[in-house]
């Protein structure tokens, strides 16, 4: 849809030079930026009312179940099986109605404790769940790509004004929008960034003053951003909730859209 | 072996116990299932967006391509003899790039066809339970709908197993697939370029060294008197094939051209 072939745009470059009236540089008011984000690498959490629900419909599920055919999977008397009837057990004795209606399990042989069953097998170690809050969540860095791994971070960056925005840059003469974005984020955060941008077209665009700013979606694949002195003193990578509190109330009504709430 | 996760599960936490839990603890949503949603679909909205002034002159552009077949200026005269016996019905339009139209996995069907169940019906049975395992869900019998003679077909007999998967059992059963399975195969290089149904649906089929390398069916597989091949059929609401390549391909699915490479060609 906005490809475009190398000779169609050597075509167009040859037009601009042919019918630009006169040498003075022309100072465009349309300017590129690039909406760099990174991904959510966990899942959501789940809340209570999921999880209890979640329960809920697995356990459904299990009692409204066709039977497991024990007998396909397990030889006669092995030990593979006894541990199954036990699981099996255990899972009978669960009951998610009311409690004055639970029926009598009968075929339950003994009790597994968590203790002697840890002793017992070695094959088996509990798994222990990594945490969802990391180093850089516990120390407050915004730096890190590291932090809220349940939450699209957004790149901003601080200008030369001191104010917060998404990375932006003026589009020269003969280059394109995409073109435009993509080295204006070389220029302000250094070019030790692997980045997928999404397609060449613009996905929302802010206005100050004159100028107008133009984004371009992207996605960063690995690597790390590098302010560059003198067109960006910081940077961050924040979520959306962050970046209303960091940038200007009128900034933020012309990029709010563009954010995801994930 | 089964369920030994989910009893450490139960004992670790009291609160969430899921001794009942005869698959993986879901959580909440599944997580290929999540990417749709939070990130992939967002993408695809963009990189299908055309603008409107581009896609009236297509629109042009297409009338005019109709109207030049109706009226077929240059072509061959239509043969006066020949009756078209199915008129084909007119593709539907390819929707507009919107939140509310982006492609997505409508259902994924799973199937074996076992022509050992000829012999004896009872071969059919590992059928059954390969793809209960593998998917996590009962599988259905597929009966013949006519007779073949040459196969000793009857109408009826029972000549295949299916299973229709949706929601998160389907979005767990194609995360298993690509990042699993299809990089555990030796030769598979990705599904070709112009596969697709014309419609945006897709289908693979593995011969039966593939259904070996299931996570849930390397702990049973020695059980399994028969294993089979089978054929994926992955139904997508993308209405043309580039879409639902980009929706795949967004999955991890891999796509290879059918192009031989350049070295290739020009070797005698």
């Amino acid at each position: 849809m906005f490809t475009r072939t190398a000779a169609l745009r050597r075509a167009q470059r040859v037009a601009v030079r042919g019918f630009s009236t006169s040498s003075v540089a022309y100072e465009s008011s349309v300017r590129a930026g690039v909406l760099l984000q990174r991904d959510p690498i966990v899942t959501q959490p789940a809340g209570k009312f999921e999880e209890a629900t979640d329960r809920y419909f697995d356990w459904l599920q299990f009692i409204s179940a066709d039977r497991f055919p024990r007998d396909f999977f397990f030889k006669k008397g092995s030990t593979a099986e006894s541990k199954w009837m036990d699981q099996e057990d255990i899972r009978a004795g669960e009951w998610f109605f009311d409690a004055t209606s639970k029926p009598v399990v009968k075929s339950v042989k003994r009790v597994i404790h968590e203790d002697d069953m840890i002793e017992k097998s070695e094959t088996s170690k509990p798994i222990v769940i990594n945490s969802r809050e990391t180093e850089a969540d516990a120390t407050g860095n915004e730096q890190s790509l590291e932090r809220k791994l349940d939450r699209t971070l957004y790149l901003v960056v601080k200008g030369a004004q001191g104010e917060w925005t998404l990375p932006q840059g003026k589009v020269n003469d003969e280059e394109l929008l995409h073109e435009a974005a993509r080295r204006n984020l070389k220029e302000m955060c250094g070019g030790k960034m692997s980045v997928w941008m999404v397609g060449n077209g613009p996905v929302g665009h802010s206005k100050s003053g004159e100028a107008s700013t133009f984004y371009i979606k992207g996605h960063i694949l690995a690597g790390q951003a590098k302010a560059n002195e003198e067109l960006a003193s910081e940077f961050k990578w924040i979520t959306r909730e962050e970046v209303e509190k960091t940038v200007s109330a009128e900034y933020w009504l012309a990029v709010k859209d563009m954010l995801s709430t994930i | 072996m089964l369920g030994t996760v989910s009893r450490h599960v139960a004992a670790l936490r009291p609160g969430v116990s899921r001794g009942f839990s005869t698959g993986p603890a879901l959580g909440y949503q599944a997580r290929l299932s999540q990417y749709y949603h939070n990130t992939l679909r967002d993408d695809l909205m963009i990189l299908q967006y055309v603008p409107p002034q581009v896609r009236a002159r297509q629109e042009v552009m297409e009338e005019a391509r109709l109207k030049a077949i109706k009226e077929n200026v240059g072509g061959t005269p239509p043969n006066p003899l020949r009756k078209r016996l199915k008129v084909r019905p007119p593709k539907p339009r390819v929707a507009e790039s919107a939140a509310h139209n982006t492609p997505y996995v409508d259902k994924v069907t799973v199937h074996i066809r076992c022509r050992e169940a000829l012999q004896n019906k009872h071969n059919l049975l590992s059928a059954l339970m390969t793809l209960q395992v593998v998917t996590g869900q009962r599988a259905e019998v597929i009966k013949a709908k006519n007779d073949a003679a040459p196969w000793k077909l009857r109408k009826g007999m029972p000549i295949g197993a299916k299973v229709e998967l949706t929601g998160d059992r389907m979005y767990e059963f194609l995360d298993k697939l690509v990042e699993v399975v299809l990089p555990r195969m030796k030769e598979y290089s990705g599904l070709p370029m112009d596969s697709g149904d014309g419609m945006g649906s897709f289908t693979l089929g593995f011969d039966n060294s593939a259904i070996g390398l299931f996570p849930e069916m390397e702990m049973v597989y020695d059980m399994f008197p028969m294993v089979f091949g089978f054929a994926v059929n992955i139904k997508t609401t993308a209405g043309h094939n580039p879409a639902g390549r980009l929706l795949l391909s967004g999955l991890n699915m891999p796509f290879v051209h059918a192009r031989k490479p350049t070295t290739e060609s020009f070797m005698l």
